[in-house]
């Protein structure tokens, strides 16, 4: 192995390679670190100016003590956050889009979820450059350049015959020389993410699960370009070199579209902005709507406010709370349905990956830096559990009017950081 | 001269049958072209059918509202869908990740928010395959595929020497063998283009939007054939020639684009939302507050009110003062809204101009903003829809905004009810697909990287091609 | 004395075609025997034989490099050996040293030379031995692997077309060269095309046809172009 070694690294050609290499690995890793660190910084700033905001409502709203709670729902935006994990810049998948920090109000709560975040589309579209689009993409182009010629090579220099006289054991032989470019690659990739994580003190085991991902991958490729450069006829190197391409785009573009396709045409799903749209055709029915038809069924939801006093006005808040609760309730067979075929995607995609390697380490990366849709979910319905908590929180102040107090408005629930 | 250009091309396309493997190659790529169109237009009716249902039913639920109050109306808002030109069949651009469709309500700005792509699995991260990332992509590796060995073959076996020893000008071999590769390339960049002619000859600019394209990707493929015949007379070993070019397809069409997207994003991050709204909320209560009596700003506007109207109190007003207060209150919140937008777009043109700098460094990015602004995805015709439909929000508002003032009678303000006729007759002017014209700079800008991309390798293969 | 290298009874087939027939070959320390024949007469089947590398469903016949049959314990009876191929097998970004280094860590050598030494002996200037191969000429190249051969304490050496390529200095040197490792009392086979450097140093003549080796007797002095032309004619 140590003579292999130096071998390839006395070649100037492979030593450009891998430090171009060594090169794009760091870029990718500190590319990921700034869009992180860029969302997390929003999110402290945000943290700040909700303080101050909260602080502020109190002073322009507050009178005599009190709040009124109705104007508390409307008016009084809550952050949540959607914030990264520790390893997030591994894999940015949904991050970019995803809103890492939404306001939230009492209102109903499908018409407040669907906005994506601000951003450049069209470099969206681009895609981003982190750890795992690099491996996924790259890492096999460097296997394919550093071994579609193993025994091609030593023929066209003549020097195979000579190498089989020396060989005490040939599959050891090509086993060695496989094996010093296999870890040549890997550590192109697992050198910077170490000197990147070591001082940054990041957690142990995730560490190594993207070790393990990483060499896994490596060695999938080259096991791949040894079988294929390897073979008994394997003598041209530019025919070794044009297979493994066309692997690399069947492998890397073409089947990842159709099974994309394919899912899409499986599990078809209604465009989120569907849902927000019909949020708010039933929000504007209910103004014209009697009173009773949303104070009814409310009622049989939450028996406790039955007996609170009637509404009589024109407008009373506890009114407008409740048709944009009920609003929420009626759309809740849709919004499961579109999270169950969200899932329902999702689980198709973690069983194509298993069958496509390209696949399977884009998501395990993705699901160590919890960026994939599954998060999403899990973040949608933290904040569902918030809005719900919030509700709770206000709606007795709001039935059966009790004044909301300075001292209650300090305690009013706030959205727990995931991060925290 | 000319039929020693023809017989070297000749020579070239019977050279590239017999080996058979290019051949191969071709109808692979053919293969993925046409699954690539297949996807494409899948996508593309898709899209087309949402917009269709959306701007029916928005049409629809619009006028079958009853007798209402005008503010009513004002919030119960209208939709508008994103017009998609059929040649976003070849191009989707940003179709995915800008949103299509704008719901539009009093004071509120409500931009294209949603956008498939939050909701992607992991095998969104993939490239799509496209007609347009076909030609981008695809089309430059199966040619480096198929002729990275072009002069360097005929190089190891001597037959350059021979050719050039009996007086064949090597411009003349390089120019040959460049045309044999371009020219069944650019029959198929021809073939595409008249199909979807044919296929999409009565929508907007159809002629001059695919003459753009097909011109910008015949600039680029005659580059890549250009650079393919340059290194290949420049190597001396074929898997040399084969991995110089595979190296510059990746840096070219890979990495480039991704790092410099990436790097600008990075350099000039935009505003969150959340905050974007919470700025445009401050500022709104810094201008003035309606409800408040003893507002500077709104205090003043009463006064103007009246003096014009020669009344001395609000209840003696001819017309309904919550309509006038609302018209004030929505020309000011639209202009805070619309500053934050232009705020939104300066920060959107910064990371663009980042780009623009080092857009040399990659012909396959020019070539995709040249693409995305001919099928009209890309981000100036994004903006422009916003703007389109930003004017279109604003008229209806202030239309209803004045049957509130004049229609409804002050002192009985909330129980009157407007007749639906005045629903159907409102300014709702349909939004249309802007003129390519929008994206004139970064067209030009695209071009210019194109024709550099065809004049380098160009030079370098003029060069090179005295040597044997 | 046991033989260095014995060949008995080899017979190959090769898509139907015999190649080898019931071939006999013995070759004794301290000497040097040439192969002749002509193109496509199986001289480089005969070499890949020697070396083991043949598909034994195809080949009959026994072959024994210093005692050891090559069928039974091939890398016990390759550590005899040292082959030296037409194209010098040298990786041009490697120094001679390294280079020679790199091929001894590919066998089972258990011991082996002074890598300097054996530089020394095969005539290969000093100067040389620390830049890359790529910049050496085919001679100097052919050195190396000469030199390589001494430092894996090969007692037979396999030459094929050592010759080819070099100018005529570079083939005076290589033939002293070969000579010099007679005397120290090694086995070599020289397979070559080149008849006149072959009398020069061999010790024996042998022509490949028909599958079989063929002795030539010819010396120098009754070697003429006619005679040549008649020796490959008879067995075409």
């Amino acid at each position: 192995m140590k003579h292999e070694l130096t071998l390839l690294l006395k070649q100037r050609s492979i030593i450009a390679l891998l430090l171009l290499s060594l090169f794009l690995t760091g870029f990718s890793l500190f590319n990921g670190w700034l869009n992180i660190s860029h969302i997390n910084d929003q999110i402290k700033q945000a943290k700040h100016e909700e303080i101050l905001r909260k602080q502020d409502f109190l002073v322009h709203h507050s009178h005599d003590g009190t709040l009124d709670a109705g104007e508390l729902g409307y008016y009084l935006f809550h952050n949540v956050y959607h914030s990264p994990g520790e390893w997030s810049f591994i894999a940015l998948g949904n991050r970019l889009v995803i809103p890492y920090v939404q306001r939230i109000r009492l209102l109903g709560l499908q018409g407040q979820l669907y906005d994506g975040e601000s951003h450049h589309p069209e470099y969206v579209m681009l895609g981003t450059f982190d750890y795992a689009f690099l491996l996924v993409f790259f890492a096999p182009l460097l296997c394919i350049a550093l071994m579609h010629d193993l025994k091609a090579s030593e023929q066209q220099a003549q020097r195979l015959l000579f190498l089989r006289s020396l060989m005490a054991e040939p599959k050891l032989f090509w086993a060695n020389r496989v094996l010093s470019r296999w870890l040549l690659v890997t550590l192109t990739f697992v050198l910077p993410l170490l000197l990147f994580a070591a001082p940054k003190t990041l957690s142990f085991v995730p560490f190594i699960h993207i070790l393990a991902i990483t060499a896994l991958y490596t060695f999938f490729w080259s096991m791949l370009c040894a079988a294929i450069s390897l073979r008994k006829r394997a003598l041209n190197a530019n025919f070794n070199a044009m297979l493994l391409a066309s692997i690399w785009v069947l492998l890397c573009v073409v089947l990842p579209n159709l099974s994309q396709l394919w899912l899409h045409y499986h599990y078809p799903l209604q465009d989120g902005s569907q849902i927000a749209l019909q949020h708010r055709q039933l929000v504007h029915g209910a103004w014209d709507l009697p009173k009773e038809e949303s104070l009814t069924p409310f009622y049989t939801r939450y028996p406790q406010w039955k007996d609170s006093p009637p509404v009589t006005e024109r407008f009373h808040w506890k009114w407008y709370f409740a048709f944009q609760h009920m609003a929420d309730v009626k759309l809740e067979p849709q919004v499961s349905a579109r999270a169950q075929a969200l899932k329902q995607r999702d689980q198709a995609a973690s069983l194509l990956a298993t069958l496509l390697p390209t696949v399977w380490v884009q998501r395990s990366l993705e699901n160590i830096a919890q960026s994939n849709v599954p998060e999403l979910l899990a973040q949608r319905q933290r904040i569902a559990a918030f809005h719900t908590q919030l509700r709770h929180y206000i709606y007795p102040y709001l039935f059966v009017e009790k004044p909301f107090t300075i001292d209650a408005y300090t305690h009013l629930p706030a959205f727990e950081d995931t991060a925290e | 001269m000319i039929s020693l250009l023809w017989k070297i091309a000749c020579n070239e396309w019977r050279r590239l049958w017999h080996a058979r493997i290019p051949a191969l190659l071709l109808l692979v790529l053919m293969t993925l072209w046409a699954i690539a169109a297949l996807a494409a237009h899948h996508h593309w009716q898709d899209h087309a059918n949402t917009v269709a249902e959306v701007t029916a039913r928005s049409q629809h639920d619009w006028q079958a509202q009853p007798d209402r109050h005008p503010h009513r109306v004002s919030h119960y808002g209208d939709f508008v869908a994103k017009p998609v030109h059929p040649l976003s069949v070849i191009e989707p651009g940003i179709l995915d990740q800008s949103g299509h469709l704008v719901y539009l309500e009093a004071h509120r700005l409500n931009s294209a928010n949603f956008n498939p792509a939050t909701e992607a699995t992991s095998l969104g991260r993939f490239p799509l395959i496209t007609p347009a990332m076909i030609v981008q992509w695809w089309m430059p590796l199966f040619l480096i595929m198929i002729a990275y060995a072009t002069v360097t073959a005929d190089k190891i076996t001597g037959i350059l020497a021979f050719m050039r020893g009996n007086g064949t000008p090597g411009m003349a071999i390089a120019s040959g063998k460049w045309l044999a590769l371009f020219l069944p390339l650019f029959f198929l960049l021809c073939l595409q283009a008249v199909l979807t002619l044919a296929w999409s000859w009565q929508s907007e600019q159809a002629l001059l939007r695919l003459s753009i394209l097909v011109f910008s990707q015949a600039l680029y493929i005659a580059g890549w054939c250009l650079l393919v015949v340059a290194v290949s007379w420049f190597s001396k070993q074929l898997h040399g020639a084969l991995l110089t070019l595979l190296l510059c397809w990746v840096c070219i069409c890979i990495i480039f684009p991704r790092g410099l997207a990436n790097l600008a994003q990075v350099s000039y991050p935009t505003q969150p939302r959340a905050e974007a709204e919470y700025h445009a909320e401050l500022k709104l209560q810094s201008i003035g507050d309606s409800h408040n009596p003893n507002d500077p700003h709104f205090a003043a506007f009463k006064e103007n009110i009246l003096k014009k109207y020669h009344v001395s109190r609000v209840e003696d007003l001819p017309v309904n003062y919550h309509g006038i207060l609302m018209q004030e209150g929505e020309r000011l919140t639209t202009a805070v809204y619309r500053e934050q937008q232009v705020l939104h777009d300066a920060q959107l043109a910064k990371q663009n101009e980042s780009i623009r700098h080092w857009l040399w460094l990659t012909p396959s990015l020019a070539l995709q903003y040249i693409q995305m602004a001919s099928a009209g995805n890309d981000l100036p015709h994004h903006q422009a829809f916003i703007r389109q439909s930003e004017e279109r929000r604003y008229q209806l508002i202030q239309y209803l905004n004045q049957i509130h003032t004049f229609k409804v009678q002050q002192h009985d303000d909330k129980n009157t009810r407007v007749s639906a006729d005045f629903w159907k007759n409102a300014p709702r002017p349909q939004v249309n697909l802007p003129s390519i014209a929008v994206s004139r700079s970064s067209i030009a800008a695209g071009f210019l990287v194109l024709m550099g991309w065809v004049l380098l390798p160009g030079f370098l293969l003029f060069k090179v091609s005295h040597r044997i | 004395m046991t033989s260095l290298l014995s060949i008995q009874q080899l017979s190959l087939r090769f898509a139907g075609r015999e190649i080898l027939n019931q071939l006999d070959l013995d070759l004794h320390a301290g000497e040097v025997v040439s192969v002749l024949g002509s193109n496509g007469a199986g001289k480089s089947t005969l070499l890949k034989s020697i070396l083991g590398l043949q598909d034994a469903a195809e080949q009959t016949g026994k072959i024994l490099i210093g005692g050891i049959d090559i069928a039974q314990a091939r890398n016990q009876a390759l550590s005899h050996l040292a082959y030296v191929p037409e194209q010098p097998a040298v990786y041009g970004h490697l120094s001679a040293i390294e280079n020679i280094r790199y091929f001894l860590s590919l066998g089972t050598i258990s011991q082996s030379a002074d890598i300097a030494s054996c530089l020394t002996m095969a005539g290969l200037p000093e100067p040389s031995w620390h830049r890359p191969c790529s910049e050496y000429s085919k001679g100097m190249k052919q050195k190396v692997m000469l030199a390589f051969a001494l430092a894996k304490q090969a007692k037979l050496l396999l030459l094929d077309e050592p010759n080819s390529g070099l100018d005529p200095q570079a083939t005076e040197e290589l033939n002293q060269l070969i000579v010099q490792y007679k005397e120290s009392g090694m086995g070599v086979l020289v397979v070559t095309h080149d008849v006149l450097s072959a009398i020069a140093f061999s010790d024996r003549l042998l022509m490949l046809s028909n599958g079989q080796l063929q002795p030539v007797a010819l010396d120098q002095e009754a070697f003429t172009l006619d005679s040549l032309k008649k020796l490959y004619q008879g067995q075409a």
